[in-house]
């Protein structure tokens, strides 16, 4: 498959602070790629690197196969919806919208036609004469999507573009995000602190931690083969099991991880029990109940669906979980 | 806790400035010199007699030279403090702009007076450049020439100009610190180039402060009284006719006339700016 940005050996300082250290990866043509990570772990740097308003110390970005060391932003065949939108205060929807056509020398009527397009896309016909201060947040983060795909870009940039929003427009926005990515089969660039969020929208995701990507794979792969403890704690609810503890379960001195639904209850004395620990704590949670277990003085949360038999706080009882949820990582990295 | 400042403004501003405005509506008796306390519209009929229009077409032409210049000069000075200025360097760009401010504006007007007379060093300097020429060509123009700069309209346009500047860069500078990076950022990313992005974007959203400057530069130009009588030829500004007429000629009808000028100016500038969209990016 083609790339879309390529970053070959990326370093990014400021001054003496490291932003992204030797960085490598490719995003494929037509894929929603997200940049995972805590704030400062270089993942905005990296987007900002895309669109060329940083310029990298050392290595190299390719956009399209091309090397972009040369190109300004404003020549660049990507556009991005920033974290505050960033919308023209002084212009009104429809004009915000134009912006880049009308830099680009298209006709009014075509300029008019194309704008209408946009924001029927993103369902906000209707409002070209308002200005960007009498708009809804939400309302702002779709102007902005639509001042950025009416220029038909190749790539997409999207800054955590569901940041300022609160959390049931965040989830019906991230379905509309995913729905324009299927219908557009442009190349989606997504940053974002929540790994829910690159979860759930990402075909594939990188986790940033220090300047430098921990992991990068599909949503699936992280969550159940994470492969440092930090990756394990970042992403999802696995449980990361000290190699002390991994070593008096099996022997071997390893961090692990073992998801929390993984892990079922049974009796302490019962045979398939791997372990035995006590109930800390039982907190109920719509569907399902999580419940704190102490093990050899390794804590594990432990998932089970609700209607089933609670134990009760300090109640002994065995853990069981089957040999392929329990996951040995590489070496450790935090 | 409120009252009392808002009082001061209500009473003190806008009071005394009611109390002006009834001035201008009564009249002096031309024989007695008494000013007759009844409404009339004739002291502003006297107001458009050619001689006073002269003084006020002769004011604001100077206010809006002076302010388009300012504007010329400040902006490229404010843009270079907002933009590429850093700490100390920012502190030393506010020093340097406030400082004029704080000598004695008397002080500058005269230093300014000797600066452009004849004997003077820009004179000098025209002549050790072997521009003589250039500075006669000048000067020689009709009605905004003189003798030598000192006594040219020129030059009082050149020691307003001075005095004014802190006036128009606070503002724009003000204005433009408010612009946010990433507006100009998303410009770039749209594909604008530095040029585009700075008349479509930073200076629209700059527009107010300009607004707030030029109503600075504009107003006091057209109030001063003591540049033109110190730097320029002797022909009355406003101000000076308003200080003629309440001192010397006891005509306080026709000084309060004259002061209801550069409000109405104003008030008509402000306007046509607000209709120009100049105030919708606040």
């Amino acid at each position: 498959m083609e790339s879309a940005v390529g970053f070959e050996n990326l370093s990014c300082h400021f001054g003496e602070i490291r932003a992204v250290g030797n960085v490598s990866f490719e995003v494929k043509k037509g894929e929603f790629f997200a940049m995972l990570g805590p704030s400062g772990s270089g993942k905005s740097t990296c987007l900002r690197l895309i669109a060329g308003f940083q310029k990298p110390t050392s290595g190299r970005i390719k956009i399209l196969g091309e090397d972009v060391a040369l190109i300004p932003p404003y020549r660049r065949k990507v556009n991005i919806v920033f974290q505050d939108y960033a919308l023209f205060p002084h212009m009104n929807v429809s004009e915000n919208v134009a912006y880049g056509l009308l830099i680009k020398g298209v006709s009014k009527p075509d300029r008019v036609k194309a704008v209408d397009q946009a924001l029927d896309m993103v369902r906000l016909s209707g409002y070209g004469r308002r200005k960007p201060n009498q708009l809804s947040g939400g309302q702002r983060q779709r102007v902005a999507l639509a001042r950025a795909l009416v220029n038909k870009p190749e790539i997409l940039l999207l800054d955590e573009p569901l940041g300022a929003l609160d959390l049931k427009l965040r989830e019906q926005m991230q379905e509309e995000l995913k729905d324009l990515h299927r219908e557009l089969g442009i190349t989606f660039i997504l940053v974002t602190h929540d790994q829910g969020e690159a979860m759930s929208m990402a075909d594939r995701v990188a986790v940033f931690s220090e300047g430098k990507i921990a992991q990068l794979g599909t949503p699936e792969n992280l969550y159940k083969y994470p492969q440092s403890p930090f990756i394990a704690s970042f992403v999802g609810s696995s449980n990361v099991l000290s190699p002390e503890f991994v070593d008096f379960l099996t022997g071997r001195k390893r961090w692990a991880s073992l998801r929390s639904e993984a892990i079922s209850l049974v009796g302490a004395t019962d045979e398939s029990a791997q372990v035995t620990g006590t109930i800390l704590s039982n907190i109920y949670l719509g569907s399902s109940y999580r419940i704190t277990v102490d093990a050899q003085g390794q804590r594990l949360r432990v998932l089970i669906p609700a209607g089933c038999l609670l134990p009760v706080e300090g109640e002994t009882v065995g853990l069981s979980w089957s040999g392929s949820d329990f996951h040995l990582m590489e070496d450790e990295l935090t | 806790m409120l009252a009392l400042p808002v009082l001061w403004l209500g009473v003190v501003y806008v009071g005394s400035l009611l109390a002006l405005l009834v001035q201008s509506f009564f009249s002096i008796d031309e024989f007695t010199g008494v000013i007759q306390y009844e409404f009339t519209l004739k002291t502003y009929l006297e107001l458009l007699r050619p001689s006073n229009l002269d003084i006020i077409i002769r004011t604001v032409t100077m206010a809006t030279v002076v302010t388009v210049a300012a504007v010329v000069i400040a902006f490229p000075i404010a843009y270079y403090a907002t933009r590429y200025a850093r700490g100390k360097w920012k502190a030393f760009f506010y020093i340097a702009v406030m400082m004029p401010l704080w000598s004695s504006y008397l002080v500058k007007v005269y230093a300014w007076k000797l600066i452009l007379a004849k004997e003077g060093i820009i004179n000098w300097i025209f002549i050790k450049m072997h521009l003589t020429s250039v500075l006669e060509f000048l000067l020689a123009v009709p009605v905004i020439g003189g003798n030598s700069l000192s006594v040219s309209y020129i030059g009082t346009c050149l020691v307003f100009l001075y005095v004014w500047l802190p006036f128009m860069i606070l503002p724009i500078q003000a204005a433009l610190e408010r612009v946010p990076s990433n507006v100009i950022e998303a410009s770039y990313d749209l594909g604008a180039t530095p040029r585009q992005t700075f008349f479509r974007v930073i200076f629209p959203l700059a527009m107010p402060g300009v607004i707030a400057g030029s109503i600075f530069t504009f107003s006091l130009t057209l109030g001063d009284y003591i540049i033109p009588q110190i730097v320029g030829s002797s022909r009355l500004f406003l101000g000076q006719a308003v200080y003629l007429h309440q001192g010397t000629a006891g005509n306080i009808p026709l000084a309060a006339a004259f002061s209801v000028v550069p409000i109405f100016i104003m008030g008509c500038y402000l306007w046509l700016a607000k209709r120009a969209g100049a105030f919708d990016a606040i």
